[in-house]
Order: C-alpha cells, then sequence, then structure tokens
C-alpha cells in the first residue's frame, strides 16, 4: 500500500504522470457531477417510495458508472469509483441531516443507510451481508454445528475416540457436584411408607392422621457450555440429573419432615415441578411434594 | 406389568406394596419442531411432531419406572400420576415428564 502510494507519488513528478492524474480528477469529477444530476432529477421527480428517494441508490451507482466508463475510455484502468463514495457523503448529508434535520432512526432510515451503503461499497457490503445472512441462518437453525457433530460423532465411531472438545468438558467437570449424589439411595427404606394412593393400603390402619405435608427444592439448570460445544447430549443427562437430585432432596426433607412428627407414612403424595420464573436467561424451577402424614398400624402381614 | 391409577385392584389381592416408583424423561423441544408445527396449524394439520415426541417421552419415563418397581419384585403400579411440566430452558422450552405410583404385587382372587 505503501509503495504503491510512493510510486503514484513519483509518477507525479513527471509530465507524463500529471496528465494521468489530472484526467483521473477529470473522471472523478465527470462521476460526481453525473451522479448529483441523477440526484437532482430523483428529488425534482420525487422518485420516491413511502418517503424514501431513489435518488440515495440510483446517484452513487451512476456516479460510479459514469466514472468508470470514462477512466476506461480515457485512462484505460480504473480510478476506483471514488464518485460513487463521495455521492454517498452529499446523499446521506443532504437526504438526512440538511433536508431532514429530524429525522429519527428507524427501520426505515436503517434500511436506508444500509442500502446506500451496498451502493457506494458494493463489494464489502455484500460480503459483509452474505456473512451476516449465513450467521443468522447457522445461529437459528444450528445447521452448521450439526454438520461439524456429524462429522465428529462418525470421526469419533471410527476411531473409536472421544472429541477433543468433549474430551475436554468431561475432564473439567469430572467433580462437578452430582458426585456425591447417591443414585442407588433407597427412598422407601429410610422409615416411612410413601404411598401415592389416597385410601390406606389392604392391611394398613390409620392410627392418627397428622395432617398435610410439603416440602419444595429450589434448582435450576444452566447449561449455556454444553449448547455453545454442541454437546446436547450431555445437556440432556445432566438436567435429568439435576431434576432427580431435586426431587430426591425434597423427598429427603419430606421423610424427615414426618419422621420428626411421629409419622410412619404418607398417603396421596403428589410431585409437582414448576418454573418460578426466568433469572439472567436461565430459568429457576422448583419441585414440590405433598401429602398427607399419617401413623400406620399393621391389621396382618403384608 | 399391569398399571392402574386407581387405589385399589378389583378381582385382584394385593399381596405386598413396595413404596414409591417414579421415572421421568425430557423433550428438548427447538426451533425447528415450533416452526414446523406452526406451519401445519396454519394449514389445518395436526401438530404430531410434539405428539409423538411427548408420546415417547412418556413411554420412555414408563419404561424407568417399570424397570425400578420389578427390582422390588412388583408386577403392578397403583395409584399412577402422569405430569407434564415446563422447565423452561435456555434454547427453548424443556419439558420433563414425570410418571409415579405405588409398586404392589398382586394375585388374582381365586
Amino acid at each position: 500500500m505503501l509503495t504503491e502510494i510512493k510510486d503514484r507519488l513519483k509518477s507525479l513528478k513527471s509530465r507524463e504522470g500529471q496528465i494521468k492524474f489530472l484526467k483521473g480528477i477529470a473522471c472523478i469529477a465527470f462521476g460526481t457531477v453525473i451522479g448529483i444530476a441523477t440526484y437532482v432529477v430523483c428529488l425534482y421527480t420525487n422518485f420516491a417510495i413511502f418517503g424514501w428517494n431513489f435518488g440515495l441508490v440510483l446517484a452513487p451507482l451512476f456516479a460510479g458508472y459514469a466514472e468508470s466508463f470514462a477512466a476506461k475510455r480515457f485512462l484505460h484502468e480504473s480510478t476506483g469509483a471514488v464518485s460513487a463514495f463521495i455521492l454517498f457523503i452529499i446523499t446521506v448529508i443532504y437526504g438526512f441531516i440538511i433536508a431532514n434535520p429530524t429525522l429519527g432512526f428507524n427501520v426505515i432510515t436503517a434500511g436506508s443507510i444500509v442500502v446506500i451503503l451496498q451502493a457506494a461499497f458494493p463489494t464489502a457490503v455484500n460480503y459483509f451481508l452474505i456473512a451476516m445472512g449465513l450467521g443468522i441462518v447457522s445461529h437459528i437453525s444450528g445447521v452448521f454445528k450439526k454438520v461439524t457433530m456429524f462429522f465428529s460423532g462418525i470421526y469419533e465411531k471410527i476411531f473409536n475416540k472421544t472429541s477433543k472438545v468433549k474430551a475436554r468438558y468431561l475432564k473439567r467437570h469430572a467433580h462437578t457436584r452430582h458426585d456425591f449424589y447417591d443414585m442407588e439411595l433407597e427412598m422407601n427404606g429410610l422409615g416411612v411408607r410413601l404411598f401415592t394412593l389416597e385410601y390406606p393400603p389392604e392391611g394398613l390402619s390409620i392410627i392418627e392422621l397428622k395432617g398435610i405435608y410439603e416440602t419444595r427444592h429450589v434448582f435450576s439448570s444452566d447449561r449455556k457450555e454444553e449448547i455453545q460445544l454442541g454437546l446436547e447430549d450431555v445437556l440432556e443427562e445432566y438436567v435429568l440429573m439435576d431434576v432427580r437430585l431435586a426431587k430426591d432432596k425434597a423427598l429427603l426433607k419430606l421423610i424427615k419432615k414426618l419422621k420428626a412428627d411421629g409419622c410412619n407414612g404418607l398417603l396421596n403424595l403428589n410431585i409437582i415441578y414448576d418454573t418460578v420464573g426466568p433469572k439472567k436467561g436461565k430459568n429457576i424451577n422448583q419441585v414440590i411434594l405433598k401429602g398427607t402424614g399419617v401413623v400406620f398400624e399393621e391389621n396382618d402381614e403384608l | 406389568m399391569l398399571l392402574s391409577s386407581t387405589s385399589t385392584l378389583d378381582n385382584k389381592t394385593i399381596i405386598k406394596y413396595h413404596g414409591l416408583v417414579n421415572g421421568e424423561s425430557l423433550i428438548g423441544s427447538n426451533i425447528y419442531k415450533d416452526l414446523f408445527s406452526g406451519v401445519r396449524d396454519v394449514v389445518g394439520g395436526r401438530t404430531t411432531t410434539y405428539e409423538e415426541e411427548l408420546e415417547n417421552a412418556r413411554n420412555e419415563a414408563i419404561e424407568a419406572m417399570e424397570s425400578k418397581a420389578s427390582e422390588y419384585g412388583a408386577n403392578g403400579i397403583i395409584g399412577l400420576k402422569i405430569s407434564y411440566s415446563n422447565l423452561g430452558g435456555t434454547m427453548g422450552n424443556t419439558i420433563l415428564v414425570t410418571v409415579y405410583g405405588t409398586a404392589v404385587t398382586f394375585k388374582d382372587k381365586i
């Protein structure tokens, strides 16, 4: 870039270079005049839709075309459509500042700015729009992530290897809070007989009704990391573990309460899961366990 | 495995109550299904995708519960309750299907 500028400045010292430079300036000026003329015609004829004048796009386009045409004809090379950029500045200053000083920022003006930028810098803006479009599609549908996960899965199967992302994740979470969770804990063997039935089971008589017992456990599952890494299978497993852990904690609280009150059974047990509310992008949930605490007496051997 | 939402079983004698058994499963619904269901609703179709997913999740939860009951040596589950809860979720809706009941061993009345 610097070398190019140096060469250009050097060429200005020669007569031929000066003529070429002036011709270039003339081409840019020609394009600018054509662009301004186009803008004036569009404004004069009110060539607009919903108040948005087509001159904002046509003026830079015509300016760039006219300049390129003249440059090709007289210089046999491009001057870079500088007039399109000049017209972009002129139309923005006139259209958005001088003619409409109170113009607010809304969808129409935002769209206009994009279209004008597209006319002034077509290649750059088109690349940007394509990248943005693909990014939006990818984010909503997760198609690229799914494709990469598909190939990652094939790789894992063929070479019997865990992907580096998954391996790193598993190593990082090797000692999570679920480590102490005893999946084999026997809830029915803790001294309180738990029933979902409304009536006492055969062979048991209620000798005392202790009333309604209710316990809850509030929990949340913030698993953005798994989603970002594309480890949805791990995510489901962890959320389910969170749910089971919460239910078991609430159940242990309930059993503890019942035993403290001298109950040895619970009738009509209900387990309710509910969403308490969102907090900074993650949901807070609760599990509620309720039933009627009783003191049973066995009639005969069950 | 006999499943019943009632508290008793007619014409059967319950010989043992094993206690609480339960099962859970999740459905992580996503934008594809939401969009697809919406389109099918507009054209008058049924949102079978959701229905199938919920059915699968329900069956999965029941299987987990039955497996636990089998460990106790039960051949029936009474007082069965099934619930569907929306847990929210970072990417959309996470629906939790829970089933629970009282595992029993019964025999036919002679």
